[in-house]
Formats: structure tokens, sequence, C-alpha cells
């Protein structure tokens, strides 16, 4: 693939999954332009201090030390990606000092973020992505904070969230905080009543529970490109647009501005075409005969669209240079997988970036995902009533229904990616994983002979507990193959 | 054995027959989790509610730990293997409080042939829009019953029901009243047994029998200084027996005071009605459950100031079970709020540890009488 700005040309080396040291290197043929070039919260103008494209390298001396055991894509797109991913905390205090409004959300994973969006110069972030923070940092300093207030190991790894707003150094004190409650984790709902209890400035916001009418009408085939679609009673929505009201007036009284549904619409635009994107270059993906693009980075690609990183304008420009990316490699026949790579659906996001890794490594390639951010992936309709779209965007969400729901969307990724195999990446003393795991497997079972695997994602530095974890892995992508041959 | 105790055993026994019979004849026997459920709303649609805590055990925690993971909460498990295994139910009713309870509701649906129904119980409170939707649930609720039951909804069978239902709070509450004296009137073991079989039985089965309770009651002969322990955290239910046995044995300390999912909490708040008899259940349900999952959960915590400042205990007992997220992670808020003496057991129903509990509940005792001695030096 070839990069272009202005008359200078930057050419991606042949598609391959490279390490730290080897990016490093890289980096060095990398024209200053582009550098200078890539920037985020571009309306601020060219400063010395908004600039995200590095190397792994920068990160990894900046305290994410894990990074030096993770093999990368080798295109200067999603270099953009990594560098865009892992600069967001910097990026967090830069919109406070440039007096930008800055909202975390949490619990709803997505749902929300284009309704903050809306209001100028307002930014949403997710303080639950920082679970992934202590596999980064090969620390547990966010935990042990969180075991100091109260939640210990019993809980999933998103109360490193909890640590973090208590620390307040990961991003600065946000002007406010919104918690989604209701259809929610109970682990998720404990770290939310801790940090209240921090005296932070919050919004209850309440997710009703999505329950199944019992008829599914977006069939696969007569909807081919919905692969999200849920369906709720009709009750639900005008309950959640009441609850988007009762934000707006909080909105309001922080941002000091009016809300102005025209502005929304626009939002919800520029939203779709990130999602949009998203949507396409997973499709190319899954369906490309040699996988274009590792899963590590197809998962930074998906979680994307939660808050766009805080900087949606620069994260659809990044999408778009993906997709361009992908698409080429397609075009000209090149990915990072063999032919007769395991294609797997992986299930839960695992907090352990290195288990994608994995797949790879093992001979797999990622031909689908339930990362419980449905609702997030899914484009949002274009009511005159944009409140009306966000509501009915929220009621998708994976984890706010039954299992048998959100099992639904990875039966249809079996049915279009033609899936070989099913890896569930449990979190530990999560509320849903205990209870939805075996349920999956069962529903699933009732439609495809296709194996699963399931595991506990470890603790960070459990290293023997990881090992075993490999093994399981080696032996589900060989029994896959093993499938395939006979 | 208490007499007390024995004599509530004998009236849970024939209940549970008379119950069996009942749904022989055709009635609708309505399982329910959770006291954000409304009983007088189950009986005004001519279902009998019965709350799902009794003939728990840990052999039914191993056997619902086949079909959910380990690191889900011990009375799911527990509720799941007793349910799969043998259900006295017609239906069940489930609200939203609990992540795990309402996925919980999923697993029993797949394994069995209980028809049920899982309401979303909001967990904010303070605005129109989660009052409105809890209303729009329980009117599916209602739907759902009658359907089942063949009975019209009527409100003044719910105003008679709620009459019943106070005439019951009150008697519960009297005692309740009486237990915070010193030497306290009945031990907490005994006041478990008695709400759990006031639920079970109903207002006019269970007032029937109000005179020889009381009768039990003033005849009891009592220790003298027992110590004086609040209980706070998880459900206890009849799997719990052993633990409410070792905090209370040798009648070294009483259980004065009570915070859980099924205690004194549950009979809390009889209902202010006479107009508009249905809006006020929805208000009073709405506004006083003690429960942690409420976002943010304040009336947990005056609840249990008002409890804490009545019963002036000596020590709080804080007992979570495994993976009881909601419980679980409060003990450390619960510790900070209240300057007494404060025990955390996290445990689960198997019966393994009893020895290491009753070293930690003695250890515990034994720390309280020396800051107690310390205390009168001084």
């Amino acid at each position: 693939m070839k990069t272009e700005l202005n008359d200078i040309v930057y050419k991606d080396p042949f598609p391959a999954r490279i390490g730290c040291t080897e990016w490093h290197n890289l980096f060095g043929n990398i024209p200053d332009e582009f550098i200078d070039h890539y920037r985020y919260y571009r309306h601020c103008g060219k400063n010395e201090w908004n600039t995200y494209l590095y190397p792994p390298t920068t990160f990894l001396i900046y305290g994410s030390r894990y990074l030096r055991k993770l093999k990368f894509d080798n295109s200067l797109a999603s270099l953009r990606l990594w560098g865009f991913m892992m600069n967001e905390s910097e990026r967090l205090f830069r919109a406070k000092q440039s007096g930008m409004k800055i909202i975390a959300n949490m619990g709803d994973l997505g749902a929300i973020p284009p309704l903050i969006f809306s209001f100028k110069d307002t930014i949403p972030f997710y303080p639950d992505c920082y679970w992934w923070t202590p596999f980064l940092n090969e620390s547990t300093v966010l935990f042990e904070e969180a075991e100091r207030l109260g939640i210990g190991e019993d809980c999933c790894f998103v109360r490193a969230a909890l640590g973090a707003y208590s620390k307040l150094a990961y991003f600065p004190e946000p002007d406010l905080g919104i918690v989604a409650t209701g259809a929610s984790c109970n682990d998720m709902n404990s770290v939310m009543q801790s940090i209240n209890r921090l005296d932070f400035n919050m919004h209850w916001f309440e997710i009703p529970h999505r329950r199944d009418p019992g008829i599914y009408d977006s069939d696969l085939k007569n909807n081919e490109r919905d692969l999200h679609r849920m369906d709720y009673q009709p009750h639900l929505k005008t309950f959640v647009i009441e609850e988007m009201h009762n934000l707006i007036s909080r909105l309001e009284e922080v941002t000091g501005q009016k809300y102005e549904p025209d502005a929304l619409v626009g939002t919800i635009k520029k939203i779709n075409k990130l999602r949009g994107l998203v949507y396409e270059i997973r499709d190319i993906a899954f369906s490309a005969v040699l996988c274009p693009i590792p899963a590590l980075e197809l998962m930074n690609l998906e979680f994307i669209t939660l808050s766009a990183y805080s900087d949606l304008d620069e994260a659809i420009d990044i999408a778009q240079h993906l997709k361009d990316t992908v698409r080429e490699r397609v075009k000209n026949g090149k990915g990072i997988s063999d032919n007769d790579a395991a294609r797997v659906i992986w299930i839960t996001p695992p907090a352990d970036p290195i288990l994608l890794n994995y797949l790879e490594d093992l001979g797999g390639r990622l031909v689908g995902t339930e990362f419980v951010i449905n609702q997030s992936l899914r484009l949002l309709d274009s009511n005159p009533d944009p409140l009306v779209s966000l509501s009915d965007g929220l009621l998708n969400a994976s984890l706010i229904g039954t299992t048998r729901s959100r099992t639904k969307l990875i039966l249809r990724q079996i049915e279009k990616y033609d899936a070989e195999g099913i890896i569930i990446s449990n979190i530990f003393a999560s509320s849903h994983c205990s209870f939805e795991t075996t349920l999956i497997k069962e529903f699933i079972r009732e439609n495809y002979n296709i194996p699963i695997l399931s595991f506990d994602v470890v603790a960070p530095g459990k290293k023997i507990q990881q090992s075993q974890i490999l093994n399981r892995m080696t032996a589900f992508i060989e029994t896959i193959k093993e499938k395939k041959r006979s | 054995m208490s007499k007390l105790i024995d004599f509530l055993s004998k009236l849970n026994k024939n209940r549970r027959n008379e119950l069996r019979a009942l749904k022989n004849t055709g009635r609708i026997i309505t399982g329910y989790f959770c006291h954000y459920v409304p009983v007088e709303i189950i009986e005004a649609c001519g279902c009998i509610p019965v709350r799902i805590k009794d003939n728990l055990n840990d052999k039914y925690e191993t056997a619902g730990r086949k079909h959910i993971q380990r690191d889900s909460c011990s009375f799911c498990k527990a509720a799941l293997g007793s349910l799969v295994d043998n259900s006295e139910f017609t239906n069940l009713v489930y609200g939203t409080t609990c992540d795990q309870l309402r996925r919980l509701n999923e697993h029993i649906s797949e394994k069995t042939d209980i028809d049920s129904f899982l309401f979303h119980a909001p967990r904010t409170h303070d605005k129109n829009s989660t009052l409105n939707l809890y209303r729009d649930e329980i009117f599916l609720l209602i739907e759902k019953l009658t359907a089942r039951s063949k009975t019209e909804y009527r409100n003044e069978q719910l105003l008679e029901r709620v009459e019943e239902w106070n005439k019951l709070r009150s008697f519960v509450n009297e005692i309740q009243r009486q237990r915070i004296d010193q030497p306290p009137v009945v031990t907490g073991r005994e006041f478990f047994y008695l709400l759990s079989t006031a639920y079970f039985l109903g207002p006019e089965s269970f007032l029937k029998v109000s005179d020889e309770i009381m009768e039990f009651i003033k005849t009891k002969e009592t220790s003298r200084e027992p110590l004086r322990i609040f209980l706070a955290g998880s459900i206890i239910c009849t799997a719990d027996d052993h633990l409410l046995n070792i905090i209370e044995e040798q009648s070294r300390a009483v259980i004065v005071g009570d915070n859980t999912c099924t205690g004194s909490g549950w009979m809390n708040n009889p209902l202010q009605y006479k107009q508009n008899i249905f809006e006020n259940l929805l208000k009073n349900q709405f506004d006083n459950a003690q429960c942690p999952n409420k976002m943010p959960n304040d009336s947990l915590y005056e609840f249990t100031d008002k409890q804490i400042e009545k019963t002036k205990p000596d020590g709080i007992i804080y007992r979570s079970l495994k993976f009881c997220h909601p419980w679980n992670f409060e003990a450390k808020a619960f510790k900070n709020r209240y300057n007494i003496p404060f025990l955390h057991i996290d445990t689960d129903y198997s019966k393994a540890n009893i020895g290491q509990i009753k070293t930690r509940v003695h250890a515990f005792y034994e720390m309280i009488i020396a800051r107690k001695s310390e205390d009168r030096i001084k």
C-alpha cells in the first residue's frame, strides 16, 4: 500500500506481523512529513504536542512494557491506529488544558458518546477501557488501588477503572461521569458505586433489560448487512428516550450549551461513517482468502467505535486509511495468514492482548467477534428525531438481553464467514461470563458442530497459567486443522 | 434446638404439604426471588407467592455448578441446582436487581419447564422515567400472572392483600422491636426462622399462631449479657443455618439487628395507603428497597445507620456469599462507615470451612470482650 502526502510517498513493506524492535527500525523509513501531518484535535492547529505517530517503543518507554512482547501489523495505517490509541491518555490531558469538557462514560459501551460529541468541544472517553492497562504496563498498581478501595480479585479486570479514577494519573478529572446501570454487570456496577463514593460529578443512566420478543425477524438471508440487529419491546425505546432527555439536561448544565438536534444529526452521520468503515474492514478481513490484517489490530479497530478514542474526525481518517490498506492487500492477494488458517470467531474481548497474537502464531485467523459492544458496531437509524436513533442503538447492546439473543449475533457470523471454531475468553468473576459461557456453547451446538474453546484470561504476570492457555489454544487449532484435513 | 424453631419448623413442613396439595388442585404457586417483587400483587393476581430461599443447601450448590461456572454466586448455583432437581413451583418471577439473578432466569427457563417472568426493577430512583418503566413492567407482570391463574386483577383485591400484609409486618416489627432489648427476647436464628415462616405462610395463616409465638417468646430463658451482633450481607437462607449457629452458639452472642437481603428490612415498610393503592405500592417498593445494587445505594446505609443506632451492637459480622458482588464489594464501605469491631466472612454453602469460621468468630468475640474490658478500666 502506498500512502501519499503531497508529493511524498511511503510504501508499506510486504504484509507481516513484526515485533517492537522491527517497528522501531522500520519507523526510520517513514518521512518526517507524515509524522508532522497525522495529528489529533486538528481544530487546535499545529502544535508541538498534538502528533501521535510513534513506534511502539515510544509507548514502551512510557511504561507499556508488554508491547515488547507483542507482534504488530507492519502497515503505516496500523501504526497510526496504535499510536492514536496509545496516545489517548495524553490526549485527554491536552483536551482539558485546551478548555474542552471531558465526559467519562461507563457501562454503556458506545451507545451514549454520539450525544456527547454533539456538544461543541466536549469529549467522551471510557475508563472501562483502562482494564487493558495492567496488562500493557505489566503492573498491578491499578488493581492494588481498587483493592484498597474494597474491590479485590473477585471482580473482573474492569476494577482497574476504579484504580485509574482514584489515582487520576491516567486521565484528568472528568467534568462529568455518566454511569450506565440497570441491565449491566454486577462487577461494573460495584466499580461505579465505589467511584461514586470518591465524590466525582456523576449522572446515573438506567439501561433496561431487553426481553426477547420471541420472534427474530432479522434473519440473515433477508437482511445480510445487518449482522448486528437485535429485537426489543417498543416501550423500552420510550423509556430510553426519557433517560436521554434526563442526560441532556445534565450535559447542558455541565457544558453551558443548549442541546441541538441538528448537531446530533450531524454527529450521527459521522458516527455512521466510522461504524460503516469498521464494518467494511471487518467484512473484507473476515471474507478474504488470506487474512489481510491481524486479530489484535482488528480488536483495536473495533474498539475505536466506542468513543473514537476521544477524537472522532481523526478516528474516521485512520479507519479510512486502514480500509484502503486492507482492500489493497486483498486485491493483491496478500495477507498475514496462511491459506489454510483455522477460521475462528472470538467471543468476549481478551484483556490480555497477547492472546490474539497467539491465534495467528498457532495458525489461526479471526473471522468474527462478539466483543460485547454490538451497540457500537451497528449503524444508527436515520430517524428524524436523532434521540430515537440513539435509543434504538442502545437497545441493540450485547449484554442487556438474553444469552440467546447474544448468541444470535455469533450464529450469524458463523454462517456468513464459515467459522470453523469458537474461542470464548472468559473474564474471571464477571457476572455475565460465569452464566453465559455454558449457554453460548449449548446454543451454538444446537446449530453447528464446531470446536469451542473457553478459558479464563489470567491476571498479568501469571506466567504458568498463561502457558496453559497457550497449550490449550495449540490443541484447539490442531483439532480444527485435523478436522479440515479429514 | 430452640422450642420456637421447633414450632416454626412444623408450621413450615405443614405449609409445604399444603402447597403441594394446592398445586395439585390447580392453584398457581409462584416462586420469586428478591424482595423487590411485590407479594401483594402476586396474590392479587390469584397466585401464591413463595420466596425461593428455603430448601437450599451445599448439595444443590454443587448440582448447580454443573450448569454455571464456579465463579458465580453460591445462592444462584444452589437455586438452579434445586429447581432443576425438583420444583414445587408453577411459575417464577424475578426482578433485575442483580445481574446474576437476571441471567439465572435464562438457565432455569432452558433447563426446566417452569414458566418464568423477569421484570426490570430499576436501580436508579428519584426520577419519573424509572418509576414509569417500573410501572410498565409491573403491568406486564400482572398480565402474565393473571393469564396463568385465569383471574381478573382488581385494585380492591390488592388493597385487601396490602391490609393483610401490613398486619403481618406490624406483628413482626413488634418482635423486631423487642429483639433490641437487653437481653434480647429472640435469637437472630429464631428471628430469621420467624421471618421466613411469616412470609412462607402468608398473613392469614401466620397471624393465627401469633399468640402461640408470643407465648414462646415470653417464656424463653435468655442469657444475661450476650455480645450484641449486627449481621449484614448477602441473603440468609436455610443453607446458612450453621453460620447463624456459630454466631450464637453457647449464647455468647445474639444477633440483635441485621441488614441482609432477607432480614428485618424485608418487613420494614408498612405501606401508607388508602388512595390509589397501586401507585402507592409501586412507590413504596421503588423508594424503600435497602438494596446494595441501588445506584447510588444511599438508602442501604440510611437503613443501616438507623438499625445500628437502635440496636447498639458490640460488633458487626458481615457475611458475603462467594461471588455475590453487590455485597462483597460493599464490605469495605461498611467497615469504614461504622466505628465498630468488624468481621468479614466471605463464604459459600460448603460446610468444609465451619472450623475456620468458628475460629474466626471466636477470635472476634475475644477481641470485642478484651476491648470492652479495656474500656471499663479506662
